[in-house]
């Protein structure tokens, strides 16, 4: 029997919770669902890919998902999507293999080209009628989507939301943390200062960007709600529920806990934004660190529903 | 640090590491404080892993340089233990060259610590011809491992005549049956 700390037990809260993550956020995005929606801001890409890593453990979601792509593909930019998608369908540092797997990504690829995938999609969203409602973007953690109604599916949307929540940074961040390419960034972030949207400061080699508050229209939305940096959230629990799942380490804490500290630092980045503390690993030699630190780590998970 | 109860636990983190990190199947012939520990020979701790060669075949081979899964699988070993670096190493692999005692191989004690890691470890008598050479060559903690191991007048002898293949010079032969005489083998340094 599995007791309370045993990896059995991380597995099945583990994937409990990611689950629910999942159904609150698409749930905020239309699909019909008993749970409650999220109050954290939506990052649509990172929630795609992180729906494919599941897609497996809860099918009636996946094929949920795959009707809403089919009626609102419009709303996910695919060129984020894609340059997103490189760190979970390559081979992953620590696991050795995709977070997500190659039949259930070429799924997505095959639903979002809509030239080929065109008869898949009308039976798709003739089914989708029954199950979905549009994203009413007045939301507020679907910031996002409203951005992208104003601003069209391009890098603008990211680039406000990172300064709203951020409050100002530099290309290069912005556009490491957001996922586009730093020219384009660069770009916008220039022809904005020029028309005083944003406020640019020279600071070292790097230039500083904020938006000017008094143009600033929507922080009404973004107060109500805590910002999760999702692409990196996603990737630490997609590690973590496909080692829970899977030999050799689903059976073993000494093997889970390595991994424990392997992913560590991307944990305690994460972790920074609501200030939870993670257990020292020097403090917890060989399995000894599974206890504490797996607990931590459904807590982190628990905190972003 | 490595102590005869957490070694169980080192060795099956490192089959463990190997099998994750994409690694073969490997035998290790240690020698040192581990097997002392190991074989509860002796009761005390260590820093490290002294890896003899590989066992292929019957024979004990050099390895030269650990492959790199080996590498990765021992990096991760010591970060999860607290562990020095180079925790596991090839120290005493010249040892190959200049010969091992007689009979070694077969008096090899072989743990198995899952699918990847298989550890022989060189026997009580083996020590004891290591120790004696180890004691005489630097000293310190060296003599008293070997008489922890309570060696007779017949192994310390024939650990004596072992040694002296090792360095042939008078002038070890000198500090051989010097170090008899100091430790109460009158008896025996008269044999040498």
């Amino acid at each position: 029997m599995a007791t309370k700390n045993s990896p059995a037990k991380f597995k099945e809260y583990l994937q409990e919770g990611f689950l629910v993550l999942l159904w609150r956020q698409w749930r905020t995005l239309g699909i019909t669902a008993y749970s409650p929606e999220t109050k954290q801001l939506i990052d649509l890409e990172a929630l795609i890919l992180a729906t494919s890593i599941a897609a497996e453990q809860d099918q009636r979601l996946w094929t949920a998902v795959i009707r809403w792509l089919a009626c609102f593909q419009d709303w996910v930019n695919q060129a984020r999507l894609k340059r997103m998608s490189a760190a979970f369908i390559k081979p992953d540092e620590y696991l050795k293999k995709p977070l997500i797997k190659k039949e259930i990504w070429q799924e997505v690829e095959l639903l979002l080209s809509t030239t080929l995938s065109s008869k898949k999609t009308t039976t798709n969203t003739s089914r989708a009628k029954r199950t979905l409602t549009p994203p009413l973007l007045k939301k507020p953690p679907l910031l996002q989507l409203y951005l992208r109604g104003i601003f069209g599916v391009n890098a603008r949307a990211e680039l406000i939301l990172f300064l709203l929540v951020n409050g100002e940074g530099n290309s290069n961040q912005i556009a490491r943390e957001t996922f586009y390419d730093q020219k384009n960034i660069y770009v916008i972030l220039e022809r904005w200062a020029e028309s005083g949207f944003v406020t640019k400061e020279s600071r070292g080699k790097q230039n500083q960007y904020s938006l000017d508050s008094g143009d600033v229209f929507l922080q009404s939305n973004i107060s109500s709600s805590s910002f999760w940096s999702w692409p990196p959230f996603f990737q630490l629990y997609s590690r973590l529920l496909i080692a829970a799942s899977s030999p050799p380490w689903s059976n073993d804490p000494y093997l889970l806990s390595s991994l424990f500290r392997d992913v560590y630092p991307q944990a305690m980045s994460i972790s920074k934004k609501n200030r939870l503390l993670f257990p020292d690993p020097k403090l917890f030699p060989g399995d000894n660190y599974f206890p504490p630190m797996s607990q931590k780590l459904l807590d982190l998970l628990k905190s972003s529903l | 640090m490595i102590e005869s109860k957490n070694l169980e636990l080192i060795f099956t983190a490192l089959d463990r590491q190997i099998s994750v990190s994409s690694g073969a199947r490997i035998s290790l012939v240690v020698c040192g404080g581990t097997a002392l520990a190991a074989l509860q020979l002796v009761a005390r701790t260590t820093k490290d892993v002294d890896v003899l060669g590989s066992f292929k075949k019957g024979q004990i081979v050099k390895i030269g340089v650990f492959p790199e899964w080996l590498k990765a699988a021992a990096a991760k070993v010591e970060r999860d233990f607290n562990l020095p670096a180079d925790w596991l190493n090839l120290g005493p692999e010249s040892q190959l060259d200049t010969g091992l005692p007689k009979g070694l191989l077969k008096r090899l004690v072989k743990k198995v610590y899952g699918n990847f890691l298989t550890i022989f470890f060189i026997s009580r008598i083996d020590q004891i011809h290591f120790k004696l050479y180890a004691s005489l060559d630097r000293g310190g903690y060296h003599v008293e491992d070997l008489f922890k191991l309570n060696p007779s007048e017949v192994e310390l002898l024939a650990a004596s005549r072992w040694v002296l293949t090792q360095d042939v010079s008078v002038g070890f032969r000198m500090i051989l049956i010097s170090f008899l005489k100091k430790h109460g083998y009158e008896k025996l340094a008269g044999k040498i």
